[in-house]
């Protein structure tokens, strides 16, 4: 297993990232280093182990009721951590490349 | 009146006695910022107006005599959210974010009485060890500012060692609550997983973070916990538990069985002189009428790269919420929707956490998903397995905290990565099983603390304090103060 740069740009893209070239190589470099660690971890007979993918205890949720909540006076305060707003919408740029149905 | 070197009871004491005010108090909280902060630099932000409102407040109705957290000041870890003041992470992403709403945490903090001060650094999105990874500030050691206060709770842990307030709320994903704790001359518990609610503490790892109080004594850390803990219907994962975590405090270790597990004292990995400050911890536990007993992890060097793929996964699907959209950093520089994800997220975000979040995305990608976080997965019930045998035999498990003392601002950031994530071999594998571990401080190598830690069985707790508090009796280590020297913010 060999990480290079097409593999970063690749799983960048997927995560919405780009790099500088400084950050580009750091992290090449940084993940590299780490490589033996997880190919060591191949070394660990997990023959018919099942995996541990939460961290409760009892491996149960408790769930809530799926009722939507509406909290108008939040709305405000809600809109005043976006970075752009009109009237009570979010602005956004264009969402088609061609300038068309942004706002 | 050195109120900088109180303790929480201590404190409380003089309150009811009606020695000190409240509004006294945060005053002299306020006086020891001013003298030592910029040596230090421990907070994001601070605000002695807001405090000392706070502090009226409580005087004027009057302290609790049965409330020992009534009136005392507190700092919170900033990727705790409050309503009162920003919440950074110590990101660009989130440098000028306020919440909408308080923490579960913060809340019960505020219900107990206690004056939240300001709200303290750390790495990046508590990714690291040294809160270098901080896109704010430098935070630094008291006991000598050359040297790092350890991380990701290094804010939380330098203003308590520092004497800026007694005590403090940090996260511990990985060691980040111990490890700091630990530099520092500090108690710190990572409460088992379930214990403290995370509903409004920016999430990093969700499998494995955790709340915890960082003090200056076990009591005063067992009675924070009591305060944070509890069932929260806004937390999926919170624990339907009801345990007071002071009750075996005082109560003899005799006969206790403790597990040394001989992997956490490898000499390749830990250095001599914190080798030795934990064995004498560990004679003095024997004094005291404990019986050790040698045990075993013979995985333990596989909890490093399982939780780099675990938690890094868990980061990648986490962070994906910081799209510029509804709060947080927002690009000037683009010109569609999709440019305004890529570049909000690429200008916000630092290297370390953009390292983490790639990371995570090779382990859960197609490719590389049985490799890297399939196997992590099933590494972690190996060891939660090798943990269950353990406790069939014994009570706790002890064992240094950290592989070496704090080390020099600058220093890891030269080493390389696997060298730094080595780091946290003694720390990582109780947040995969999920357990309680505490640090209490044990002794000094050339001037600096050592930390031993105290593992334990899932919501044990109560026998963590227990067997911290009787040490700390007979021990002096937890007494001894920073002068602090030097330095500049």
């Amino acid at each position: 297993m060999i990480v290079d740069e097409q593999l970063v740009s690749e799983i960048g893209s997927v995560m919405k990232l780009e790099f500088t070239e400084a950050q580009m190589s750091t992290i090449i470099a940084e993940i590299n280093n780490t490589i033996t660690m997880f190919e060591e971890l191949q070394k660990l007979d997990t023959e018919g182990v099942e995996g541990t993918f939460y961290g409760t205890l009892t491996n149960k949720a408790r769930l809530r009721k799926d009722e939507a909540v509406r909290n108008e006076k939040e709305v405000a305060a809600l809109l005043e951590n976006a970075p752009a707003t009109k009237d009570t919408f979010i602005e956004v740029p264009a969402i088609l490349e061609d300038g068309e149905g942004g706002a | 009146m050195e109120l900088h070197k109180k303790t929480v009871e201590e404190l409380h004491e003089l309150l009811v006695n009606k020695e000190l005010t409240v509004q006294e108090l945060v005053e002299s909280t306020f006086d020891r910022i001013l003298q030592v902060e910029d040596k230090v630099g421990a907070f994001i932000s601070y605000d002695k107006e807001y405090a000392m409102e706070q502090a009226k407040l409580v005087d004027e109705r009057g302290v609790n005599p049965n409330n020992v957290l009534d009136g005392i000041p507190v700092a919170v870890k900033d990727n705790i959210v409050t309503k009162d003041f920003r919440t950074t992470a110590a990101s660009i992403m989130l440098e000028d974010f306020v919440s909408v709403y308080d923490a579960t945490v913060v809340k019960k903090l505020q219900d107990a009485g206690m004056i939240i001060v300001g709200k303290v650094n750390l790495d990046e999105f508590a990714m690291g060890g040294t809160t270098e990874n901080s896109a704010l500030q430098q935070t630094r050691n008291p006991w000598d500012t050359t040297r790092v206060a350890g991380g990701s709770s290094g804010g939380s842990a330098a203003a308590v060692a520092a004497g800026m307030v007694p005590v403090s709320l940090g996260t511990d994903t990985g060691g980040s609550i111990r490890q700091p704790a630990s530099y520092t001359n500090l108690v710190g518990i990572k409460p088992t997983y379930g214990t403290v609610s995370r509903y409004g503490v920016i999430a990093f790892a969700s499998s494995l973070d955790q709340v915890g109080p960082m003090t200056r004594t076990v009591k005063d850390n067992a009675l924070m916990l009591n305060a944070i803990s509890g069932l929260d219907e806004n937390d999926g994962t919170s624990a339907d538990i009801d345990i007071d975590y002071t009750e075996k405090i005082g109560q003899s270790i005799k006969g206790l069985k403790i597990g040394i597990p001989t992997e956490l004292f490898d000499e390749d990995e830990v250095t001599s002189g914190v080798i030795e400050a934990v064995r004498n911890a560990v004679d003095k536990l024997k004094e005291l009428g404990a019986e050790v007993i040698d045990v075993s992890l013979p995985d333990l060097k596989y909890s490093i790269p399982a939780y780099y793929a675990i938690s890094s996964a868990e980061a990648s699907s986490n962070l994906q919420r910081f799209d510029g959209i509804r709060y947080g950093y927002r690009s000037k520089n683009a010109k569609t929707l999709d440019e305004l994800y890529v570049k909000s997220r690429s200008e916000g975000f630092g290297t370390e956490v953009k390292k983490r979040i790639v990371l995570g995305g090779i382990a859960l990608s197609e490719q590389y998903y049985d490799k890297l976080y399939g196997q992590a997965t099933k590494a972690r019930t190996v060891l939660i397995n090798e943990y269950e045998e353990i406790f069939k035999k014994v009570d706790i498990m002890v064992g240094p905290t950290t592989v070496s003392t704090a080390p020099l601002i600058g220093e890891t950031v030269e080493t390389d990565a696997i060298e730094t994530y080595y780091g946290d071999i003694l720390t990582n594998i109780s947040n995969l099983t999920g357990s309680p571990s505490l640090n209490i401080p044990v002794g000094f190598s050339k001037d600096m603390p050592v930390g031993m830690q105290l593992i334990g069985n899932h919501f044990d707790e109560p026998t963590l304090y227990q067997v911290g508090y009787a040490l700390e009796q007979a021990t002096d280590a937890h007494k001894q103060f920073p002068k602090i020297k030097g330095g500049v913010k």
